[in-house]
């Protein structure tokens, strides 16, 4: 597998962990793979260990075997996602760039008597 | 003494009254593509003054000749009293002290900042890797119900919307933002925020680098809305603004956003007329202007003193030999 493909494969393995949320083996998860494509157990191994070592499962033995499950759940990934979009430093530096900047309640409603003043101006016409 | 001075007199000016001015322009609106070189020109100009300030006042009178000061001693006098100083060793040191503490402040500050930049989108690539799906053109969809749009700038730039957004927008205000936000990839706006903010976080106390820095903020949203214009109708992509504005907790800190949000509606509705070619122009010349007036403060002694009558330059090639 290309390296890429390794990637695409993170992927893969993390929505299944996520799907399932239960304790789950590489052989489960490679069982599963193989209905849809060819790999291999070293492969599916080696993945999963790599996101355990990047902090993505946690694992816990069952005999000879490593158990795994996602160690924070696709939420809490996702809200980790946005806050940092969200967060204004980020918007400073444009470490990335936002279509608009979260606002205060004040500063929304400003925004809708802006937009509503054009929209009865126009209606006036 | 008289080039140093002149530069951070010039310096002075250029730090502290132009930029409130250019600030209050109102041309700026109507070109803000133009206005964002005013501004960088402007931030140019300032840390150009004060690197060849401090370099000016450090250049030793021994450079400026010694075997020829028989033929020579007038000329020699006035090259010493416009560079240098009376003083000698202290202003050479501070001037020296001066430009080495500007160029190192920057190369810090700019290399932190790169570091932090470069971490915070390689935590988003990776996360998006899991969390996305990627439709055909590119654009990344993540499952949220809190709308967000946004775009990863860098190496592969990449646009990511929530699919709260999808549900909220029209496909029209949907193409608009995408536009909007390749407009930023296209135009490598987060280059010249970046390059801007940096400047500010290494000499925040300079007038000049606060509001440039914010001005190009705002300015590069207006140099997006305008390329979304042919995706979408400007008084629609307003109205995406405010739908994409309410989604979220609310911030009750920043004080700009809403500030910015709201000029950038009243473009939007009223959009500007544009610059004439005779405007346009004379913008560029005085940022030119702006730009070589410090190198021209720096070299102009110089300058004059090789076709001046009491310092014949060429004549001491001949002597020299």
């Amino acid at each position: 597998m290309v390296i890429r493909g390794l990637g695409d494969l993170e992927a893969v393995i993390m929505d299944r962990l996520w799907s399932w949320d239960r304790p789950t083996s590489v052989r489960e998860i490679c069982d599963d793979l193989l209905r849809e494509r060819q790999i291999a157990y070293t492969t599916v191994m080696t993945v999963m260990e790599n996101l355990h070592r990047k902090g993505m499962l946690t694992r816990e033995r069952d005999g000879r075997a490593w158990r795994y499950r996602p160690a924070r759940s696709r939420a809490e990934h996702t809200a980790e996602l946005l806050e940092e979009v969200l967060d204004g430093a980020n918007d400073r530096t444009a470490a990335l760039m936002t279509f608009v900047r979260r606002m205060s309640r004040s500063e929304l409603a400003a925004l809708r008597r802006a937009l509503s003043q054009h929209t009865s101006r126009g209606e006036q016409r | 003494m008289i080039v140093p001075a002149l530069l951070f007199g010039y310096l002075l000016l250029a730090a502290s009254v132009a930029p409130g001015r250019l600030a209050r322009a109102r041309w700026t609106r109507r070109a803000p593509g133009l206005a964002v070189l005013a501004w960088l020109t402007l931030a140019a100009s300032v840390l150009l003054a004060a690197m060849l300030g401090f370099a000016t006042l450090a250049v030793p009178p021994e450079a400026l000749g010694h075997d020829l000061s028989d033929l020579i001693h007038e000329c020699i006098l006035h090259l010493r009293l416009d560079y240098g100083a009376a003083g000698g060793t202290i202003a050479g040191t501070v001037g020296a002290l001066g430009v080495c503490a500007i160029l190192g402040r920057l190369a810090l500050t700019g290399g932190a900042r790169a570091w932090h930049i470069h971490q915070v989108r390689r935590r988003q690539r990776r996360l998006l890797a899991l969390l996305g799906s990627t439709t055909g053109d590119g654009v990344v969809i993540v499952a949220s119900n809190r709308p967000a749009a946004y775009c990863v700038p860098g190496r592969r730039g990449r646009i990511v919307l929530t699919d709260a957004v999808l549900s909220q927008l029209a496909p029209d205000q949907l193409a608009g933002v995408l536009s909007h936000e390749r407009g930023h990839l296209n135009g490598r706006h987060h280059l010249l925020v970046g390059a801007t903010a940096t400047l500010r976080r290494a000499f925040g106390f300079v007038p000049a680098f606060q509001l440039a820095q914010e001005q190009i903020a705002d300015l590069v949203e207006l140099l997006a809305d305008d390329a979304a214009a042919a995706s979408c109708r400007r008084d629609r992509l307003a109205a995406a603004l405010l739908a994409l504005a309410g989604g979220g907790v609310p911030a009750h800190t920043l004080g700009a956003a809403g500030a910015s949000a709201v000029s950038r509606a009243h473009r939007l509705a009223t959009p500007p007329r544009a610059l004439n070619a005779a405007g346009a122009l004379g913008i560029g010349l005085a940022c030119a202007t702006v730009l070589l007036i410090p190198p021209m403060i720096a070299i102009g002694p110089a300058a004059l003193a090789a076709t001046g009558d009491h310092c014949r330059v060429a004549q001491l090639g001949h002597y020299h030999r």
